[in-house]
């Protein structure tokens, strides 16, 4: 009965994550057959099919050019298990990241706590079921990266003449499969000082909101820096080729030793230590994975009973009284007082907030890293004896950088209604003229782009090498491009808001038709970057370099703002006519 | 029977006791009615009872099994219908019925008689197929409901069940909580529509503050205090008439 259970929890619990229907067995066979009973229905699926199909494709070509691009320089220096070793442990470390993410909410904060623990389901049941979910998720990212980047380097080695034997193939299975299990055991330990935290600050947004952010940026820096080192440690002897020089092989070896148990089976897959060393390798590494997997479980359902009882009893905790204001604020300006009472609602929900918050945060972080990375590369142009203008294409990657965030990651601008849910139907009984409603979202959505753009254009004069009218233009142009991909997000997301969710999980399953906004905002920078990666090979005036990549920007955001800057404030959407 | 023994439960960031000493005795085949003002320990007793919150002191027993000891044997005799139904929001409603009889074991032909009988009761022929998240609070409240008696409870615990209802859900439901008595089970179910309480209760229990205030007969108030009516006696014995 037990494992019965454990059977029917797992299937409805994957059913409800990804829609997965299992099996015809008649114990779980719905009693009514299930129809898809409209065309819209169909179309849904269609469009999430192809989306799907093309996120794929881009991560595929992503991940094999770059595979085909450094595993030679690898594989001629005897370094190709370190670079498998390398690239698992970004894996773990990206599973790291989000297990944290997912794992806490998922296993120990999740709204079906309650209902679960009605059931007669013993607590292990249902521990094990949804740590099984969590692990389905982290084993997602591990092959979505590590299937194609591991068949890759076997048939790039073989077609540089290095001998790939058959259990190389077995060994990239059996890593991408066992690979979640350290950063869970990771995660397990470290969730238990995190559980409390969280239940502390439950009802402090704004602490909450910081703290994550901060969260966020300490994962991120590492990376970004380690991206450096590796990048640094290369140089451009031969166009095109990647040479490795002696201070990295050093550091690889050196973290390809130290790298537990990644390392065992990595150093087996080529068979460098015979048949028996193979299997020695083998057992090693279960060892360690079986390690990992019971400390994570045991860990994980000690702190699962805890944090039940924390979740379920914390919300009906004594509650400290809220410090009434001293005075009434009066403001007769209605537009204003609308989007600073927006402001505030979005910034209770800790990650609207934390996802507001990075936006400028992280392009000052990443615009400064390939400012300080691209300007480096000049030494290496004059020994290719090529003409290449590395400040161009620094500027090409800012604009890369920040018009992609422009576009599709300003919450503000792209769901401007949809982000505020139930609460809307609210804001429809307030005596506020639809104009006005919108100035008020307009006035948060381009104020969050220009400090954005501001702040971002700061590294960039410092470190990017940049002229003055380069300098100039950045700013201004992508200012203005921001006006103008706000209300075209803007009046998309009224024209159909999703309004009908209670937290963050369900908002992002909620169906936002955000496919307007992703394909121009997707489109236009990386246009801009083939642009510039073109235009940095050319010997042409600077002015007229800039022109050309600065003037249709502004065409593109002058149509967007024209056309869109009227429908969005006098177009009334259908679901908002009807209260007027 | 469901043996309420002293059931005492503080929070853990509180040190007020929302539930304080409790005791009560619900015979099989008795409707029993929970009343209280908010914040009175209702929802908490009926946590506790169904085994979602652990408690301080004190047990609960249903036909002589402890639910300290016993937890899921208790569980398997229990359906619960809970106040909020927001999860499982990508099943459809047959998905989520289909995985309750699972999880109790019903047998094949039981659920699949139970299942025509409730859904046709509640008219949701046409959208039993849809995914919850489109349902209205009413749908989710009659799935739960469905939900909670695809196992044939000994025991039907409700949180405001009445709460969303169209006038002829409510009507069948109230009902259907007849025709659970009548087969020598029993609900226990907490409200604050006290007419509602008042025609179809054998029974009812006052609680404020945590403490029991009082069980009585409907019938027997009905005999003896013609002149008052439980609305009148839950507002004079919690303290709230004017």
């Amino acid at each position: 009965m037990t494992f019965k259970n454990y059977l029917a929890l797992i299937k409805i619990l994957i059913k409800n994550q990804y829609g997965i229907k299992f099996g015809k067995k008649t114990e779980s066979k719905p009693l009514y057959p299930v129809e898809s009973n409209s065309k819209k229905q169909v179309n849904k699926k269609l469009l999430g099919i192809i989306g799907a199909i093309v996120l794929t494709g881009i991560i595929l070509f992503y991940i094999i050019s770059i595979s085909v691009m450094l595993v030679p320089a690898f594989a001629l220096n005897g370094l190709l298990t370190s670079l498998i070793n390398i690239v698992v442990t970004a894996v773990q470390l990206i599973i790291l990241f989000f297990g944290t993410v997912y794992m806490l909410p998922y296993l120990f904060f999740s709204k079906d706590s309650e209902f679960l623990q009605s059931l007669p389901l013993k607590k292990s049941v249902v521990f094990m079921a949804k740590f099984t979910m969590v692990y389905i998720n982290e084993l997602l990212i591990s092959v979505v990266i590590l299937l194609p980047f591991l068949i890759t380097v076997g048939v790039v080695s073989a077609l540089n003449g290095i001998f790939i034997p058959i259990v190389f193939y077995i060994n990239a299975l059996i890593i991408i499969i066992f690979s979640p299990m350290l950063p869970l055991a990771v995660v397990s330990i470290i969730s238990y000082p995190f559980i409390y935290v969280i239940n502390a600050l439950k009802n402090k947004p704004l602490i909450s909101t910081v703290i994550s952010t901060l969260f966020t940026i300490m994962f991120f820096v590492p990376v970004f820096f380690l991206s450096y080192g590796l990048n640094s440690a290369f140089s451009f002897e031969v166009a095109e080729k990647f040479v490795i020089n002696e201070n990295l092989k050093e550091v690889l070896n050196w973290f390809h030793n130290y790298m537990y148990p990644n390392n065992v089976i990595c150093n087996s897959m080529l068979l460098e230590s015979g048949i028996e060393g193979y299997f020695i390798a083998l057992i090693i590494y279960f060892g360690f994975v079986l390690g990992f997997a019971l400390l994570s479980i045991f860990i994980s359902s000690f702190l699962y009973g805890k944090a039940l009882s924390l979740n379920i009893e914390g919300a009906k905790g004594k509650k400290k009284s809220i410090k009434k204001e001293k005075e009434l604020k009066v403001s007769k300006n209605p537009i204003l007082n609308l989007a600073q009472y927006n402001l505030k609602s979005i910034f209770k929900e800790p990650i609207f907030a934390m996802n507001i918050l990075s936006m400028p945060i992280m392009n000052i972080i990443v615009i400064s890293f390939f400012c300080w990375v691209f300007t480096r590369q000049t030494g290496s142009v004059s020994e290719m004896g090529d003409y290449f203008d590395f400040n161009f294409l620094t500027l090409g990657m800012c604009i890369y950088i920040l018009s992609l965030t422009l576009s599709t990651g300003n919450y503000l601008a792209v769901t401007p209604a949809s982000i505020e849910g139930k609460n809307f139907y609210l804001i429809k009984t307030l005596p506020i003229s639809y104009g006005d409603f919108v100035k008020s979202k307009l006035i948060l959505a381009d104020g969050l782009s220009t400090v954005t753009v501001i702040l971002a254009s700061v590294p960039l004069w410092c470190l990017g090498g940049q002229n003055v009218l380069n300098s100039i233009l950045f700013p201004i142009v992508l200012i203005f491009y921001a006006l103008g991909i706000n209300r075209f997000g803007l009046y998309f997301d009224f024209k159909n808001p999703r309004l009908n969710w209670s937290n963050y999980s369900e908002f992002k399953k909620s169906g936002l038709k955000l496919w307007r906004q992703m394909l121009v905002g997707i489109a236009v920078p990386v246009i801009s970057l083939i642009c510039c990666s073109f235009l940095s090979a050319v010997k042409m005036h600077y002015a007229l370099k800039s022109l050309i990549v600065f003037l249709p920007f502004v065409i593109l955001s002058a149509i967007l703002f024209f056309i869109f800057n009227g429908k969005v404030k006098n177009d009334v959407p259908v679901f908002i006519k009807n209260t007027e | 029977m469901l043996t309420i023994d002293n059931l005492t439960k503080k929070y853990l960031k509180s040190d007020v006791k929302a539930v304080d000493g409790l005791s009560l005795e619900i015979e099989n085949g008795e409707i029993f009615g929970f009343l209280g003002p908010n914040g009175a320990g209702k929802s908490t007793t009926i946590k506790c009872l169904t085994g979602i919150l652990p408690f301080s002191e004190g047990d609960i027993k249903l036909d002589g099994v402890s639910l300290l000891k016993n937890p899921i044997e208790v569980k398997m005799n229990i359906g619960y219908v809970p106040d909020t139904h927001d999860f499982y929001e990508r099943l459809t409603g047959a998905e989520y019925i289909n995985f309750m009889a699972n999880v109790y074991g019903v047998n094949e032909n039981d659920r699949k008689n139970r299942f025509d009988k409730y859904v046709s009761m509640f008219r949701l022929n046409d959208a039993i197929n849809d995914y919850i998240k489109s349902y209205s609070h009413g749908m989710r409240q009659k799935i739960s409901i469905i939900g909670a008696l695809i196992h044939n409870p000994k025991l039907w615990v409700l949180d405001e069940p009445l709460t969303g209802l169209d006038p002829q859900s409510a009507f069948d439901l109230k009902e259907l909580m007849k025709q659970h008595c009548a087969e020598g089970n029993s609900v226990f179910f907490s409200s604050h529509v006290l007419e509602v309480v008042e025609k179809i209760c054998d029974r009812v229990a006052i609680i404020n503050k945590g403490k029991l205030v009082t069980v009585c007969d409907i019938n027997e108030l009905k005999e003896k205090r013609e002149d008052l009516s439980l609305e009148e006696l839950f507002l004079s014995l919690t303290g709230e008439s004017q």
